[in-house]
């Protein structure tokens, strides 16, 4: 690495670190604050205060990463022109990719761990922290030691089906009140989402290790061919072909966006034949944007720089890019809602309305660059 | 004497306006996704939700003010120290204290300005939100119907919905849970049109061509299904009505918190929240006044050093005086120190250490 290159890296590495560390001050504050009353009633302990303000960090990380780095780079950039070193760079044979390198590559890095961070961290802190609040802090009444019985759990399941459990206890392996419903995969040029093939119904179930076995139960099969009919089956006991392990049932109560990559990548391919195009579009949208979520910081520092770099060199320069910053934070995240909202609603397809806040604002940085540098 | 206190001012007033801009800004932009996911998708009044996005703002600048103060104060006197002007302007016989004269002055202000945010626009902000965040979901019931997810905003139903075009639902599957044990009905429907009845929390629904069973509680080899051609279905929104929702002490202005400890104690009842409450909005107030009472001699001799550490310093006395608050509110709700008069003693202690500091920098001519 060059000297020039570990000269501003260290500088905008300390800004970042710095500026992460004042919002996380604030978040944790204003939780605190919000909160205070709850903790002081239930006696929440300092341990247990300390292990969810710790799982609420990787939060805070990843939501205040892209706005630090790009304060960081602009604040180090901005000062570098000010003191004339830009104009010794590039009079010294460097162009703007070149004197730019640190803050790009620091850029990508930090895009590459928030990805990894939302990815493998912060679903699980935030789970926890869910857990923290509910147990330790909200002291909702729960068996010690022991994992909650979950009332009213519903899932779209394999095979096109849908769970509707009334209770299902994750210490004896149980159910308690169950109906699924499975469709038939609807054919291509099919216009309705989906047909019921067959609906079961129990009293209840248990996991025998291997299988699930339902009690009392009814199968009903809703046959189309030669002519409508329904045909009913009634079975004190029968060991059932359902592939979901108990650990898939307490998976399923995951909210989708508490889901990393690899589970939402196979809730959607769970889905994908059900018909149901408004759902699965929506779920892409939110799929395509966790692997797109690098492109933001780097869209945002791309922007950015050539006007830290530039221009005439002022005393409030500085705070002036600051400004510009957050302008240009605030138009990237409202182009970014925008576009997202309409690909949930169908409006854009999935991957366009992703890519279209990176793509404009690459596209404008490119634009700039060429103005201002070329 | 004026040229150099306007000119200090201004010299301040951009860093602070940055800094508060900056640090409510960051806490706004989470909420867009959401907004725009309400407005465009599901059919929501963007009036409304302006309205509640404007709501949010005073409630964030509450906290993040005392912060700008600071960091406003920081990054000025970091630049005027490493332009060499601070230097001047001792050489010239201007003493610190005449410097800080105007921060105090603008200090004073924006605690005035805070004490009027904290007693009157932020508890009013805070309940509206609270109401208007209730009512999202009522003003507009349709807008939680969503397809391919399980809805479970209705009373007693849980519905999954494959697809919504307009009015029109597709393959609809709705599970009521039945009390004391007994087995779910299901209701499976081929087709659907809804009518929102946004002055009753409902939702008509008709559904066509579908069957309804249920297994008997007493006989499990029975169970009793209907087939129907149509069947009206109404779906109410599970919410309290927005109107019985009680305020919060954080959601009183400073005459309903009065008052009411006033009407509570005339009961005999206990007061310490509210109490807590009223002291902790005046304390917090008063925080612009107190960081500038206690940064700027921190600022005038941190000038030397790089602005990081400047930073660091900024973070050290923003975070110990709100932990001392914090820790203070905390006490005063145990009662394990004197109720709501606790709250002052971050402020007593900043101003303690804030005036032996001036006093040093005075000192050293």
């Amino acid at each position: 690495m060059r000297l020039t290159e570990r000269y501003s890296l260290i500088q905008i590495l300390t800004v970042f670190i710095l500026t992460v560390a004042v919002f996380m001050v604030l978040f944790i504050l204003i939780d605190a604050a919000s909160n205070l009353d709850e903790f002081l009633e239930n006696r929440v302990s300092w341990m247990v205060l300390g292990r969810y303000y710790l799982n609420y960090i990787p939060y805070v990380l990843t939501e205040s990463a892209c706005l630090a780095a790009v304060i960081a780079v602009m604040l180090v950039f901005s000062n570098m022109h000010q003191n004339f070193e830009i104009i010794a760079l590039r009079a010294s044979g460097l162009n703007f990719w070149q004197i730019s390198r640190p803050a790009l590559g620091f850029a990508v890095l930090i895009g590459a761990v928030v990805l990894w961070l939302n990815d493998r961290v912060v679903p699980q802190a935030m789970m926890h922290t869910r857990t923290i609040k509910e147990h330790h802090i909200k002291k909702t009444p729960s068996p010690k030691k022991q994992k909650d019985i979950i009332h009213n759990l519903t899932f779209y399941g394999l095979d096109n089906r849908l769970y509707f459990v009334d209770t299902y206890d994750p210490n004896t392996q149980q159910l308690e009140h169950i109906t699924v419903i499975a469709f038939k995969t609807p054919s291509a040029d099919q216009k309705e989402a989906a047909v019921i093939q067959e609906k079961i119904t129990a009293l209840s179930g248990q996991w025998t290790g291997i299988a699930w076995k339902f009690r009392n139960v009814r199968i009903t099969q809703f046959v189309r061919d030669p002519t409508p009919r329904t045909v009913v089956r009634f079975y004190r006991e029968k060991l059932m072909d359902i592939r979901e392990t108990p650990q898939d049932f307490l998976k399923q109560r995951l909210d989708v966006r508490l889901m990393n990559f690899q589970e939402l990548k196979d809730y959607i391919a769970r889905f994908a034949n059900s018909g149901a195009t408004g759902a699965i579009n929506s779920l892409k949208v939110d799929l395509y944007q966790k692997a797109a979520l690098p492109l933001r910081t780097l869209g945002l520092v791309l922007f950015c720089l050539p006007f830290a770099m530039s221009g005439t060199v002022r005393r409030a320069a500085s705070f002036i890019n600051l400004g510009l910053a957050l302008l240009a934070g605030f138009l990237y995240y409202g182009c970014e809602a925008i576009a997202l909202a309409f690909g949930k609603g169908g409006l854009l397809p999935p991957l366009v309305a992703v890519m279209t806040a990176p793509v404009i604002f690459l596209g404008a940085a490119g634009v700039v660059i060429a103005q201002r540098f070329e | 004497m004026r040229i150099v206190r306007q000119y200090l001012l201004n010299e301040y007033l951009a860093p602070f306006g940055i800094a508060l801009g900056f640090l409510t800004s960051v806490f706004l932009m989470g909420y867009l996704f959401q907004l725009a996911h309400w407005v465009i998708n599901k059919g929501i009044d963007a009036r409304s939700l302006l309205v509640m996005f404007v709501y949010y703002i005073p409630v964030l600048v509450g906290y993040t003010l005392p912060f700008a103060v600071l960091a406003g104060l920081f990054m000025a006197f970091h630049r005027l120290g490493h332009d060499n002007e601070l230097i001047a302007l001792r050489t010239a016989g201007v003493s610190p204290l005449k410097l800080m004269q105007p921060f105090l002055a603008l200090g004073l202000l924006l605690s005035l300005l805070l004490l009027w945010l904290n007693t009157q626009i932020i508890p009013e902000a805070y309940h509206q939100q609270k109401i208007r965040q209730k009512n999202l979901g009522l003003s507009n019931p349709a807008a939680l119907l969503e397809a391919g997810v399980f809805i479970k905003d209705f009373e007693g139903q849980i519905l999954f919905i494959h697809r919504i075009e307009d009015n029109l639902l597709y393959d609809v599957t709705i599970y009521q849970p039945q009390p004391e044990g007994r087995p779910t009905r299901t209701i499976v429907a081929r087709m659907g049109e809804f009518v929102p009845l946004p002055d009753k929390n409902q939702i008509l629904i008709k559904l066509m061509d579908g069957a309804s069973d249920e297994v008997d509680a007493a006989n499990p080899n029975n169970f009793y299904k209907l087939d129907f051609k149509t069947m009206f279905i109404t779906l109410t929104v599970n919410q309290n009505r927005p109107q019985t929702v009680n305020k919060k002490p954080k959601a009183m202005s400073l005459r309903e918190l009065q008052d009411e400890i006033h009407h509570l104690e005339s009961r005999l009842v206990d007061t310490t929240p509210l109490v807590t409450e009223l002291h902790r909005k005046l304390a917090w107030s008063f925080s612009p006044i107190v960081f500038i009472w206690l940064g700027f001699p921190l600022a005038v001799t941190a000038h030397r050093r790089s602005r990081q550490t400047q930073i660091v310093w900024a973070l050290a006395v923003g975070i110990g005086y709100y932990l001392a608050s914090l820790a203070a509110e905390g006490l005063s709700l145990e009662k394990k120190a004197p109720v709501g008069w606790i709250l002052w003693a971050p402020n007593l202690t900043a101003f303690v250490v804030g005036g032996w500091l001036n006093w040093s920098i005075n000192r050293r001519r």
